[in-house]
């Protein structure tokens, strides 16, 4: 009997230290996502592995977008690393994933890329052809310029501003127009074209710099550069303020994780912990509510007391002298409203004279010195002497009127 | 029994207690010890070969003087004065492109202070006062990250890990000044950081100011030494610790003087140059206040901690007004009785160095030592070409 109460013992114990938090199993949209986080903080040999294993999670699935997204974005981070034919050789395989009409933005991303890495490796006709699948018109032209092939590059762009396109694309199409146009010296042609942009674009005073840089006026040529390093400083901002989204991001995802590792804690860990706050809560709201009351009772004395008839009756300018009465009144009250202000004064200064402490309360009371002079039968430069002298008792340092003031006010 | 025990933990907490580099323990170079194991200062011993690389003289790569430089497994990147942004050449020489031009717009930038390469990530660093942006070797920008810390210099010494050290001359308690840190960009994390260096206790913090900094690469990572403080300290992934120290034999107030006025120097005692590091030696290249035409060199053997003491015959001041990094003031080549060695960086973790002579510092030279006129690389320079970059690989 007792063996099997041990071993009910033994696997009660067992199943209470098994982790309860339930185990993640890592989808390809989370390591996906993961990966590109790692790749968006330039942590490239993170982000490589966190991709393969994407890509053996997307195998298992026989998830070809999956596939195809993280051979493209792996092959971005192998060009970044300036390794061209092994981010090739990615968007080459990226390319045989995607597949059917869902895919259809995905391999025009695609056909840049690699477009970009030909180019980057000086393959211009291999550039040109990608750039041509994937409809980027501009980067064709400049590609022809390149290679000399001008008029060829102004139909390419002319043929494209034919067709219905947004006005910001056309504002692209424009500029690198008049950019193949400057540099062909049809500065009036350029110019023509450069006056359908809007007056916003940072690049358009880039290219009338050069413009009269090319007609020799250097004065304007110096303003227009100016105007685009204005733009230009604009943009920067805006990056930068993006960088700071960035940042907080980053630590959204690092308060994330932390919070992932607190939620990987036992059940018996959690249940301590709630004891413990809850004890400590309780702790926490009755000593709460003790000291509430007191600061009640407290606040409800002081109140009482500076709306008393004694403490309106010292604070009164006209001529009056307080009988030895008049001044025990005014004490009694004094020590209701601050019941602690004597003895801790005590304490500070045991020497402490009647006149003194009938002049520290005065002072608490914020009457007036010219006031407390009256009531104390004594000049106004007595009872600045007396402040400073006062001051010094509780400090042991010299200091002003002012200062013992302060300091009796906040004592 | 409890004795035993006892012993046991105090054994275990002493050993728990001890730092990877205790300062009793670190090797020291005596600079007051007039007794050397040689009067000549040896590297050849260490070099297994040596790399050539004139750089290509075009219109974009005429280089003035040059203020950083670094290497990575294909290329040579040089920052230099009157250039627009760091000029990439291959490690034939030949020019590439220029990248971080100068401007507002992305990936152009405005002040570098210096440049080096993240060997994993393969990227090029261009460090700016608070910014650090990054290219691919192919030019293209990728990335700048902002920081807030006050470094004067920044150089990667790991996969997004950035070695700093603190502006000179500000007085310590500025808020935000801090002497070493090592930190990682990506997730801004702080591997390690030390507010002050050296001794504390002599004088008030507002008054402490971080000497000129010296620095090359180590074997953990970074070298840095700054002005007046007696240890050189790395700066590595795992944190930092004191590499070596040197002994200068300053008086209290000699230190204080040094470590509380920009730029002052102690007469009679040695001033150190530069410095670098070896697989197997400390090696470093100081003046005498008093005479700071005459250079001295010095090694120091990391295993024997045996001293070596050479002086140099070139006259500083004339050399300087070819080179202002010196260069020319080296060790001995004897491995292929090329130029004097001294580089410009050290790599002892990748047994690699890299070396920078101006044009007319090596015609210079030439005329100094004859025997050099007849080095198949040097025929070829002339005062018009290039600066040479000398790649030694180490054993």
């Amino acid at each position: 009997m007792i063996h099997k109460i041990r071993l009910v013992i033994f696997a009660c114990l067992l199943v209470a230290c098994t982790p309860t938090g339930r185990e993640d199993i890592a989808t390809t949209g989370t390591l996906l996502r993961q990966a590109a986080f790692y790749k968006e903080q330039l942590q490239y040999l993170p982000a490589l592995e966190t991709y393969r294993q994407a890509i053996r999670q997307a195998e298992k699935e026989k998830d070809s977008t999956a596939l195809s997204l993280a051979y493209l974005e792996t092959g971005k981070i192998y060009r970044n690393q300036s390794l061209k034919p092994k981010a090739l050789q990615s968007e080459k395989t990226a390319l045989a994933y995607a597949e059917g009409t869902a895919c259809d933005s995905l391999r025009i991303a695609l056909y840049r890329e690699m477009a970009d890495i030909y180019a980057l490796s000086g393959q211009t006709d291999s550039a040109f052809h990608y750039y041509q699948k994937a409809g980027c018109r501009i980067r064709q032209a400049q590609i022809l310029q390149q290679t000399g092939k001008q008029k060829e590059a102004e139909a390419i762009l002319k043929t494209e501003l034919e067709q219905t396109r947004s006005q910001e694309e056309n504002a692209e199409l424009y500029l690198a127009l008049a950019d193949l146009q400057i540099s062909w010296g049809q500065l009036k042609e350029a110019e023509k074209n450069l006056s359908r942009l809007p007056p916003s674009h940072p690049h358009l005073y880039a290219a009338l710099s050069r413009i009269a840089q090319s007609r020799g006026d250097s004065l304007q040529a110096d303003f227009y550069h100016k105007s685009y390093l204005h733009y230009q400083d604009a943009l920067r901002k805006e990056m930068e303020q993006n960088q700071v989204t960035q940042l907080l991001r980053t630590s959204e995802q690092k308060e994330w994780e932390a919070r992932l590792s607190d939620s990987q804690k036992t059940q018996q860990g959690q249940m301590y912990v709630w004891i413990a706050l809850l004890v400590s809560c309780g702790t926490g709201a009755w000593g709460y509510s003790r000291y509430r009351l007191k600061r009640t009772a407290d606040s409800l004395s002081e109140t009482d007391f500076l709306s008393s008839e004694i403490y309106l009756r010292f604070h009164r300018k006209e001529e009056w002298k307080p009988t030895p009465k008049d001044w025990e009144e005014l004490l009694q009250a004094f020590n209701r409203a601050y019941p602690e202000f004597r003895e801790r004064l005590k304490r500070k200064i045991p020497k402490l004279s009647e006149q003194e402490w009938r002049m520290c309360c005065l002072i608490k009371m914020e009457v007036p010195p010219s006031t407390a002079a009256m009531l104390l039968c004594c000049t106004n430069q007595a009872i600045s002497m007396r402040r400073v002298r006062l001051y010094q008792k509780t400090t042991g340092e010299k200091g002003t009127p002012e200062q013992c003031d302060a300091f009796i006010r906040d004592f | 029994m409890k004795k035993m025990l006892f012993w046991l933990i105090a054994v275990v907490a002493l050993t728990g207690c001890g730092s990877k580099n205790s300062t009793d323990k670190l090797p020291v170079l005596d600079l007051t010890n007039p007794n050397f194991a040689s009067d000549r200062v040896e590297i050849s011993d260490e070099i297994k070969s040596i790399e050539y690389v004139p750089l290509e003289l075009t219109d974009e790569s005429l280089i003035a003087e040059i203020l950083d430089l670094a290497v990575s497994d294909d290329y040579v990147f040089i920052y230099s004065t009157r250039q627009d942004g760091i000029l990439q050449f291959d490690r034939k020489g030949h020019f590439v492109r220029s990248v971080a031009k100068t401007g507002n717009g992305p990936g152009e930038t405005a002040q570098i202070v210096s440049l080096s390469v993240d060997d994993e990530n393969r990227l090029l660093c261009v460090s700016e006062f608070f910014s650090t942006s990054f290219y691919s070797f192919d030019g293209e920008f990728i990335k700048k990250v902002n920081t807030l810390r006050p470094y004067l210099w920044q150089y990667c010494i790991g996969p997004n890990t950035m070695a700093e050290m603190g502006r000179e001359s500000i007085p310590m308690d500025t808020p935000g000044i801090f002497s070493l840190g090592v930190f990682n960009l990506a997730t801004d994390d702080t591997i390690a950081i030390r507010q002050t260096v050296g001794n504390m206790d002599l004088l008030p913090l507002k008054e402490t100011l971080l000497g000129e900094w010296n620095f090359n690469g180590g074997t953990g990572g970074m070298l840095c030494y700054s002005a007046g403080i007696d240890t050189v300290w790395e700066l590595g992934m795992d944190g930092i610790h004191p590499a070596f120290r040197i002994d200068f034999g300053f008086s209290a107030d000699e230190q204080k003087m040094v470590r509380s006025e920009p730029g002052a120097i102690v007469d009679g005692k040695y001033w150190i140059s530069r410095f670098f590091e070896t697989p197997r030696r400390y090696i470093v290249k100081c003046f005498e206040a008093d005479n700071q035409s005459r250079f001295h060199l010095f090694s120091l053997d990391k295993e024997t901690g045996a001293v070596c003491h050479e002086k140099s015959s070139i006259d500083a001041m004339e050399l300087f007004k070819h080179n202002r990094i010196l260069t020319g003031i080296g060790i001995h080549n004897e491995t292929d009785g090329g130029l004097p060695v001294w580089p410009y960086y050290s790599y002892p973790g990748k047994k690699l160095m890299v070396q920078l002579n101006t044009a007319v510092e090596i015609e210079y030279l030439k005329e100094k030592y004859p025997e050099l006129k007849q080095h198949p690389v040097l025929q070829k320079i002339t005062e018009d070409s290039n600066p040479l970059v000398t790649i030694y690989h180490l054993r």
